[in-house]
């Protein structure tokens, strides 16, 4: 047993320096904690888990902020486990505010009407899938890589189901449940094969090892089996196109805030975990092409998996007259936008990762994710407000909105415009800011420019048709009695996307500063004998 | 530790055929059954594939051999699996019950209120 | 030798752990004979008649809060194993063998506890109780805004 225990290796004691830079974490960990006990003292336990909740995620964003660049932090930690680098810690805080804001949303509209006692569940959910999506960000390694999209799914499957006794609900989650759990074993079938192959679980490594080496005929179709199960798990969280079907109907079924927290905070982390795991590979290899592993083919097939994304989104938002569907079809396109922007990463090293690991799609991406929190955030906040007062998700109803309540109308109108694209608003920003680097990269991605130009055409019919219903069709209905809480909440989001216009050049300084990826330099010693071992080649 | 014991023929390929062989039935459960809770099995079938594919690349391929750099990485990686089948188990067996208990049916072709 | 040792003290303690379970049960549990209770299979099922019927839902949840806590066991295999070599993994790193199965015992217990802040949850709520358990997975039971479930369930429990 001893000598066996010495061919392990040391045993490993991560100490506070280790821990300090998952500060943000740490902080989700005990407040997830915290929400569970808080109804054993207190009775009226559904607004004090929700203050509870918004304690810790605003603790947790202070103690993010206080995360600085400095060279203990910024790296490999927990032996390769997790990584932080700029990029990680941006999109950490972007999810924190986004959770906050989805809390404060909460207050709004199902706080009064949640049963009592299901709010410490209902938190402790919300909190779970948060913090796996705050360690999507985090992971260079197969096993974390797993272990967090999994910890980010299995507490959404339960809130898309949280209202028990809703016919719809049930349905939405059943639909969730059964097409996460088949994706995500397909993609552990797959990684499973990339472990195999080159004997390593740090995406690094793995890396590297692709570089150092064919590996003939077999193991490269074993590779695409691999890289399969990585597109269809990730496919399915980012809700890539063949993989879509889940996104309309949980986005329907689920409360409000719900869908509002997986439009942004799922796909987004999911991305995010995309472009780490393929920067981090294409970093390994040297952003060049290797034997079996074509990054200019991988880099296509990701452009027009994007390019299919936004369009099978926009049509498909064309017919909704639901606004959570609509949204939901809206979040499937501008998700395919950004995956355009993916496909850049695994391509030049020139232009687009820099020698200190500065990426300019990530810069882009970043920049979109940031502007669209808000958007969706917004867009979301005015519609549980409509829904918290006539009880319709129908667009129909938005008749006369601009007379029945001013704020929220000319709120929803800014998010609209700004969904679209178009000036004054952030949303323009983002999208040009998407389009140059994807111009500037010349070639064929020229052809995405053209794609999401020709998206954006799609989208102004039924983004203009919200506010068309809102300000021209006549109605005699009353009045709206809106929240005033969530009417601030969703004038802060409409003043955030004029400040962030205006504000462009802090904005892009921030997020080029945080475009930074953690990218390992060392080399690992080629498994040629095991995978030969495996293709069954002799040497 | 585990010199000692002689394998005979069987090589890593045979495992690596035994988990295709899972993963393919599997996939057709999946593809095939109209009940939930099959279309779980199905799920937990492809799991155990990926599972004997960690473990085996672990013990034939990646083991660090004889020397001093014993490696466990896949076996580890498969001890997680088995923990997030159940975890994934768990919540799918809580879903269907509140689908069973809104339907009366866990048959996924009755879950169709949602489209378009 | 050794391995003899270990195998009697591991069916001792299995002999015992079943033995003061079912005693402990019998001074603890109260005595109400009904018919049901002298069936055969005492499991809340008729115990003749089809076999094809539906059980009762709420045998599920208590199967669902048993696979976590089973597959947890997984969890603390290779815990113990590491644990049981404390001397040769301080020797190793220098450090005494009170310190590793210090840091071991911290880590497990921030583990166990947080699977037991949920367990007590669940206890502490009433989800392992029967009859809230029909009163939360049965249709039959209408919500009504303003009651509170769960004081319903402990007052039908004490009737």
């Amino acid at each position: 047993m001893t000598h066996l225990l010495a061919a392990i290796g040391l045993p490993y004691i991560p100490g506070w320096d280790e821990l300090r830079p998952f500060a943000a974490d740490l902080w989700l960990i005990v407040t997830i904690v915290a929400v569970l006990i808080t109804p054993f003292f207190i009775t009226r336990s559904n607004i004090a888990c929700a203050l509870v909740a918004l304690a810790g995620v605003t603790l947790a964003f202070l103690s993010q902020l206080l995360v600085r660049n400095s060279p203990h932090v910024i790296g490999e930690h927990f032996r390769g486990l997790l990584v932080m680098d700029q990029f990680a810690m941006l999109w950490k805080l972007l999810l924190l505010l986004f959770v906050a804001g989805v809390i404060l949303m909460w207050f709004t509209t199902t706080a009064s009407n949640m049963h009592e006692g299901d709010g410490p569940e209902f938190f402790a959910l919300l909190l779970s899938a948060t913090l796996g999506m705050s360690l999507m960000a985090s992971t260079s390694n197969l096993l974390m890589l797993v272990l967090s999209v999994e910890m980010a799914s299995l507490p959404s499957y339960v809130l898309a189901g949280f209202r028990k006794t809703h016919r719809i609900g049930a349905e939405a989650s059943l639909k969730y449940v059964l097409f996460g759990a088949v994706t995500s074993a397909v993609m552990i079938y797959g990684l499973s094969f990339l472990y195999g192959l080159y004997g390593t679980l740090q995406v690094g490594a793995i890396g590297h090892a692709m570089a150092a080496g064919a590996i003939g005929v077999g193991g490269n179709a074993l590779l695409a089996v691999a890289l399969l199960g990585l597109i269809v798990g990730i496919g399915f969280k980012v809700s890539a196109v063949p993989f879509h079907f889940w996104c309309p109907d949980v986005f329907e079924g689920a409360s409000i805030e719900v869908t509002t927290f997986l439009s942004v905070a799922s796909k987004g982390a999911a991305l995010v975990l995309l472009i780490r795991v393929l920067t981090t590979i294409a970093a390994g290899l040297g952003f060049a092409p290797h034997a079996g592993m074509s990054l200019a083919a991988l880099a296509g097939v990701i452009g027009v998996m994007g390019a299919v994304t936004c369009t099978v989104g926009n049509l498909g938002a064309l017919v909704q007259t639901n606004i959570k569907r609509l949204l939901a079809y809206s979040s499937i396109a501008h998700a395919g936008y950004m995956l355009c922007a993916v496909s850049l990463l695994v391509r030049h090293k020139a232009t687009i990762v820099g020698e200190d690991g500065n990426s300019i799609a990530a810069q882009a991406i970043l920049l979109y994710l940031a502007v669209y929190l808000f958007m969706n955030l917004g867009a979301f906040t005015v519609a549980a407000l409509i829904y918290r007062q006539t009880g319709s998700e129908d667009i129909t109803h938005y008749a006369g909105l601009s007379r029945r309540s001013p704020l929220a109308a000319a709120c929803m109108t800014v998010f609209m415009f700004s969904l679209i694209g178009l000036p004054p608003f952030a949303g323009f920003v983002a999208k040009f800011n998407l389009m140059w680097v994807l111009g500037t990269n010349g070639g064929w991605w020229w052809a995405l420019v053209a794609v999401i130009g020709l998206n954006t055409i799609f989208s102004l019919y039924y983004y203009v048709r919200v506010v068309k219903i809102m300000y021209l069709t006549p109605s005699d209905a009353p009045a709206l009695n809106v929240n005033p809480l969530g009417l601030g909440l969703a004038v802060a989001c409409a003043a955030a996307l004029v400040l962030l216009f205006i504000g462009l050049a802090p904005l892009s300084r921030v997020t080029t500063n945080y475009g930074k990826l953690y990218l390992t330099s060392q080399t690992q010693q080629q498994p040629a004998q095991s995978t030969a071992m495996i293709t069954g080649e002799r040497r | 530790m585990l010199a000692g014991i002689q394998f005979g023929i069987i090589g890593l390929q045979h495992y690596l055929v035994l988990a295709a062989l899972l993963f393919v039935c599997g996939l057709a459960t999946i593809l095939v059954k109209r009940n939930a809770i099959g279309i779980l099995m199905g799920v937990e079938l492809v799991l155990n594939a990926a599972n004997v594919n960690l473990v085996a690349f672990n013990r034939f391929a990646h083991g660090g051999g004889a020397g001093p750099a014993l490696k466990l990485d896949g076996q580890v990686f498969a001890i997680f699996v088995i923990v997030l089948a159940a975890a994934e188990a768990a919540v799918a067996l809580a879903i269907f019950l509140n689908f069973y208990n809104n339907f009366s049916t866990i048959d996924v072709e009755r879950a169709q209120n949602l489209r378009g | 030798m050794e391995l003899l040792l270990s195998v009697t003290i591991f069916l001792t303690f299995g002999a015992v752990f079943v033995l003061a379970n079912l005693v402990l049960g019998y001074f603890a549990r109260p005595r109400i004979p009904n018919p049901e209770k002298a069936t055969v299979y005492e499991c809340g099922e008729p115990v003749i008649g089809s076999s094809w019927v539906q059980f009762d839902l709420r045998f599920y949840i208590v199967a669902l809060v048993y696979l976590i806590f089973d597959v947890e066991v997984a969890l603390f295999y290779p815990w113990a194993v590491a644990y049981g070599n404390a001397p040769a993994l301080g020797d190793a790193i220098g450090m005494t063998t009170s310190t590793v199965r210090g840091v071991a015992i911290v880590d497990m217990l921030f583990f166990f506890g947080v699977l037991l802040v949920g367990f007590a949850y669940l206890w502490r709520f009433g989800y392992l109780d029967w009859v809230r358990s029909a009163a939360t997975t049965s249709l039959k039971v209408e919500y009504q805004t303003g009651v509170d479930l769960r004081r319903e369930a402990r007052v039908l429990r004490e009737v």
